[in-house]
């Protein structure tokens, strides 16, 4: 009996002391994920204009925002964009880092050039690609007129203005290059030596060797960049302010507007809101299709 | 062998065509930075420079007061890197080896917080700032440092747990408490994931444009980002190009060294992450 209440003791005492270790993530996450969270959902029901009291008024923030045509064409220009990059700066790092991968001669060397642009801080480099981007004096026309070509007016097209923003993005396909290369590592070459043996193509070892044992990265990067690529900002917010004609206005753009510049903060904490639920819905529905997909080592260890 | 030569030469080959694409706009930039600014923009281009001048730097320091914005984002970055070291360390030490019963559940909440966007949460902060007084200081821009990263304790807790257990055990029996651990023996075990930690944090710190943006009122405390981007929207014209290009070289020049210091650091920590589930 004295025993069990001693025992009991410790580990209550052990439990204190386990929650004051713990205690700054704990005040983190209450502050600065749990409280803005069930916060925001609670203005999103409101209509408040910071000085006065928000009033309640039920789902009427969420029903205006799918009235509301700029929001509505927010969501379809960052769904785009994540359609026209996600897939191609996968693609892209992945094949950079197989072929900077091995024994290169230089490879330090090139490593670096693909890596300098992501060193360039975002004002410098929308400055920069806006010049790119110039129609008159830009790189990329004049480039094209020595081919003949006239190019467009880029960023100040309609038409154009999203897929500029989206070259612009594959310059910065370094910054993946580093995790690839890491995860070729993990690649167990003895698989390779025995499929080479057994007279397998480069292209069939590709498919049943090298992508499947980086499967887990892959799930990581296909992830953070659906979730990066819906929270794109910085580009329109400095380059085109989401014109010409609201053609890249991304999301994160409009709900910083909606709460920076037009002080509507109801609508800006419900668009919050629908931003988390998709990423959620988008998470979830990733992970589970590509489960049967992807191969752990390690588990598969255990199983044999 | 001469397909291997051929072969050999064709992955050269797109190697080297995407690396001078990659670094033409680069090339541009420093080019530009030297540039007179009433000649910045001609037809055709202008490959080169008349002459190497490094003006456009000069006054990138005494009429934009280059310096005082320099310091007031190393400062930052400085009690950013504390705080993240100490709080993740602390954090996730007590998670990998101080004994709790539902540790599942503290897994499941930073994983979820390891997920929320950015952008979701951005602007509720924001309004809890106001809310207890903190809009126009600069404490929303250092004291979440101080209160843990789950994507960093994640990673340290799994780095963490590759420690054998034995140099654990045996600190323990010989009556080492945990401070003392967690300092003497965990800490410099574990050095790739902190330089990883410290490399991350100056560099999103040294970068980032939306926090300091918002946050700070004061004309005098604002980071180099900030003044690039003001420099573009208040002076904006051509003539300012050069200047501005100057100013973004030299921003980039640490997180460049960072990543010449980091780079064996990442491929240790990352390569350990992914095969060490």
């Amino acid at each position: 009996m004295n025993n069990v209440t001693k025992f009991k003791n410790v580990t209550k005492k052990s439990n204190i002391r386990f929650f004051l270790w713990i205690s700054p993530w704990i005040l983190g996450f209450i502050l600065l994920t749990l409280l803005p969270l069930l916060g925001s959902l609670y203005i999103s029901f409101t209509e408040w204009k910071i000085i006065s009291d928000p009033i309640w008024v039920g789902l009427k923030n969420y029903k205006d925002l799918f009235a509301d045509e700029i929001f509505l064409k927010s969501l379809k220009v960052t769904f785009l964009y994540c359609g026209m990059t996600v897939p191609v700066t996968m693609i892209l790092s992945l094949a950079t880092a197989m072929l900077l991968n091995g024994d290169l001669p230089y490879s330090g060397l090139l490593r670096t050039i693909y890596y300098l642009p992501c060193v360039i801080s975002s004002v410098a480099a929308s400055l920069l690609w806006s010049w790119v981007f110039n129609y008159r004096y830009g790189l990329l026309n004049q480039l094209l007129a020595l081919i003949g070509v006239e190019g467009p007016n880029w960023i100040g097209d309609e038409r154009w203005a999203l897929i500029s923003l989206a070259i612009m993005s594959f310059w910065g396909v370094g910054g993946g290059i580093v995790f690839y290369l890491a995860g070729l590592q993990t690649v167990p070459q003895h698989l390779h030596e025995a499929a080479k043996i057994a007279g397998a193509g480069w292209w069939r070892r590709l498919f049943t060797i090298t992508l499947p044992s980086m499967s887990p990265i892959l799930l990581f990067s296909l992830l953070t960049n659906v979730i990066g690529g819906l929270q794109t900002f910085t580009a329109s917010f400095l380059m085109t302010s989401g014109g010409p004609n609201n053609s890249t206005m991304f999301y994160a753009l409009y709900l910083y507007n909606n709460a920076f510049k037009y002080h509507k903060m109801g609508k800006a904490c419900a668009m919050a809101w629908i931003l988390f639920i998709i990423i959620m819905i988008l998470s979830v529905f990733v992970m589970k299709v590509s489960s049967p997909m992807v191969y752990y080592e390690n588990n598969g260890g255990d199983e044999e | 062998m001469k397909k291997k030569n051929l072969l050999l030469m064709l992955r050269y080959g797109i190697i080297l065509i995407v690396a001078i694409s990659m670094i033409i706009p680069f090339f541009w930039m420093i080019i530009t930075s030297f540039k007179n600014p009433m000649k910045v923009f001609s037809r055709p281009m202008n490959w080169w420079v008349d002459s190497f001048d490094f003006k456009n730097y000069t006054l990138f320091f005494t009429k934009y007061n280059g310096w005082n914005y320099i310091w007031n984002t190393v400062k930052l970055c400085a009690i950013n890197i504390v705080g993240v070291v100490l709080s993740n360390a602390v954090v996730a030490y007590a998670i990998a080896f101080m004994k709790f019963k539902h540790k599942k559940i503290i897994m499941a909440l930073l994983l979820i917080t390891m997920m929320m966007p950015g952008t979701v949460t951005f602007f509720p902060q924001f309004i809890i700032y106001v809310k207890i007084g903190w809009y126009g200081t600069m404490m929303p821009l250092w004291v979440p440092a101080f209160l843990g990263n789950a994507y960093y304790i994640f990673l340290l807790r799994q780095y963490f747990l590759t420690i054998p257990r034995p140099i654990i055990d045996a600190a323990r029996v010989a009556g080492c408490g945990h401070f003392r651990m967690l300092w003497q023996i965990v800490m410099p075990m574990a050095k790739p994931v902190f330089i990883i930690m410290i490399l991350g944090t100056f560099t999103n710190v040294w970068s980032d444009l939306f926090g300091p943006l918002i946050y700070i009122l004061n004309e005098k405390d604002r980071t180099f980002p900030v003044l690039l981007s003001y420099m573009n929207s208040s002076y904006g014209n051509a003539g300012t190009l050069p200047s501005i290009m100057a100013g973004g070289i030299l921003s980039a020049i640490p997180t460049l060294i960072v990543y010449f210091l980091g780079q064996k650091a990442m491929i240790k920590a990352y390569v350990f992450k992914t095969t060490e589930k």
